[in-house]
């Protein structure tokens, strides 16, 4: 409106005759344009460097899960070829069942291993939290039945050297399968990881 | 209002971002005390260039570094390769881990569309290749149904390198926009199957796909911003950032058909992505507020031939 009315009070002196020729006003650049206000959010970038750090957490414990776990399994394997070529052909007559010999040996030497990998990540986490303090976090909590998993152990296999091959199968299964104990202790981290990005959205 | 824009170099932010008063998200850099935005990152015509050029000949954009640095300089003049290693190095002072920020463009795809079609075409050809060699799951359809939307998105970036010979290129903008927006949609979708099949995720086919989603999405906010439809760029940008989160957030190291040295990079790579495209929006706001004209603002980065890599420093 400004500009109009000194364009037009211009114009009128011009017609007059008693003003400079017609030039148009000059305009005052950015001061007469209203400033334009921002409409994105500031605070959602902390939601963005929020949503980073707790993947990359799951990241890498899914990572610390698979080496832990390739690590221990390879122990474990070695242990039972060594105990399979040592039972006598007497005992391989009477066989045991495979999982009376291998399982307390697996969870010490697996299952344990695995467990402490998790437990790490909750303390991990639980401290990674710590660090944003707009929300009051609770302890997370992985699944209730982690304690079971790895305990549904293989059956109505003999431990003797003839099943060998099909023992290291089933235990690769059991371990790298697709319910096996490296995927269930990796899933139980995604959905740790989503609930807390969930969390996090809803009070935002 | 164009003239005025000043840009800075990254080493300008090195030390700021080393002693932690200044830190890195996506494509800006804020400041970690008053978390108001210092400065917003931006990749010339040159970075894109010499990136268009490596995609040519890289596996994967996670081997671009290492193909140009170390086996691929064959494909660069002695002067490409010491820009290259340039951008490489200013990225890394700002502490951005991979080349992925680069690949969605760092704030905006400026690359101009002569380079995007170059890309493209890179990208068309190694599809082409895979569809053929890799049992991926892909009946006979849905094999036609990729090509025929890969012919469309080839000739979309055609007529958007033509269009600026247009009398009046607003509208033709405005028409390629729209129709990315569909071919978009489609390429989620295709890469939505891969990541839900069963198997782990073949990671060339998965590259080729996500690269050919990130061209249209650039070339989609780009015709916004070269119509200076800066508000509505800003609304596409967000939801092109929400789009990657849902797909790529879901993502781990175990999801890929590699081992885990590079399962680990190419997460890293989708990480940035992510962030940088969830901050895309703050660049494109910026350029409103400030009044900027849209299509002036990209020549001036498609112009640039010293630095690959400028940052816009906000007020």
């Amino acid at each position: 409106m400004g500009i109009f009315r000194s364009w037009w009070d211009r114009f009128v002196s011009f017609l007059r005759g008693s003003s400079p020729p017609l030039l148009p006003a000059p305009i005052e650049a950015d001061e007469q344009l209203p400033e334009l206000q921002p409409e994105v959010d500031l605070q959602k970038l902390q939601e963005i460097q929020f949503r980073r750090a707790v993947l990359a957490w799951r990241d890498k414990y899914i990572v610390g899960i698979k080496s832990v776990a390739d690590d221990s399994f390879r122990r474990f394997s070695d242990w039972m070829d060594t105990e399979i070529n040592d039972v006598s052909l007497f005992s391989q007559v009477f066989a045991k069942e495979a999982g009376e010999v291998l399982l307390p040996t697996f969870r010490h030497m697996v299952r344990d291993k695995l467990l402490a990998v998790v437990a790490q990540a909750e303390e991990n986490i639980f401290h990674l939290l710590a660090t944003w303090p707009s929300i009051s976090w609770r302890r997370v909590q992985f699944s209730e039945s982690r304690e079971e998993i790895g305990t549904q152990w293989i059956d109505e296999i003999k431990f003797k050297p003839t099943n060998q091959d099909d023992l290291t199968q089933r235990l690769t299964t059991l371990m790298y399968g697709d319910q096996g104990l490296v995927d269930a202790f990796q899933r139980q981290l995604v959905e740790a990881c989503s609930t807390i990005i969930r969390t996090r959205e809803m009070t935002e | 209002m164009i003239s005025t824009i000043i840009f800075e170099i990254p080493a300008a932010f090195e030390a700021a971002v080393r002693s932690g008063v200044v830190v890195q998200i996506g494509g800006l850099l804020k400041d970690s005390a008053t978390g108001k935005i210092v400065a917003h990152l931006q990749e010339s015509g040159l970075a894109q260039a010499l990136i268009s050029k490596a995609l040519g000949s890289a596996t994967s954009p996670i081997s671009l570094v290492t193909s140009v640095l170390d086996t691929g300089a064959s494909i660069y003049t002695a002067v490409e390769v010491t820009k290259i290693k340039a951008m490489v190095a200013a990225m890394q002072s700002l502490q951005i881990a991979t080349l992925g920020v680069s690949l969605v463009g760092v704030g905006i795809s400026v690359a101009g569309f002569y380079y995007m079609h170059t890309r493209f075409n890179a990208l068309d050809q190694k599809l082409d290749q895979l569809i053929d060699t890799v049992t991926s799951g892909f009946d006979r359809q849905r094999e036609d149904a990729l090509r025929a939307h890969m012919s469309r998105v080839r000739g979309l970036t055609k007529d958007a390198k033509h269009a600026a010979s247009l009398s009046r290129p607003d509208k033709e903008y405005g028409r390629i926009a729209e129709a990315l927006s569909s071919e978009s949609a489609h390429f989620d979708g295709e890469l939505d199957c891969l990541i839900k099949s069963k198997q782990k995720i073949n990671v060339e086919m998965f590259w080729q796909l996500t690269q050919v989603l990130m061209l249209c999405n650039s070339i989609r906010v780009d015709c916004r911003i070269r119509t200076s439809e800066l508000r509505n760029a800003r609304e596409i940008s967000e939801s092109i950032a929400s789009d990657y989160r849902r797909q790529f957030d879901r993502l781990t190291p175990a999801s890929f058909q590699v081992h885990e040295g590079e399962a680990e990079r190419i997460i890293q790579t989708l990480r940035d992505i992510t962030d940088s495209a969830a901050t895309k929006p703050y660049l494109i706001d910026y350029l409103r507020t400030q009044r900027y004209d849209g299509g002036a603002y990209l020549k001036r980065l498609e112009d640039e031939a010293e630095n690959p890599i400028l940052l816009l420093k906000a007020s």
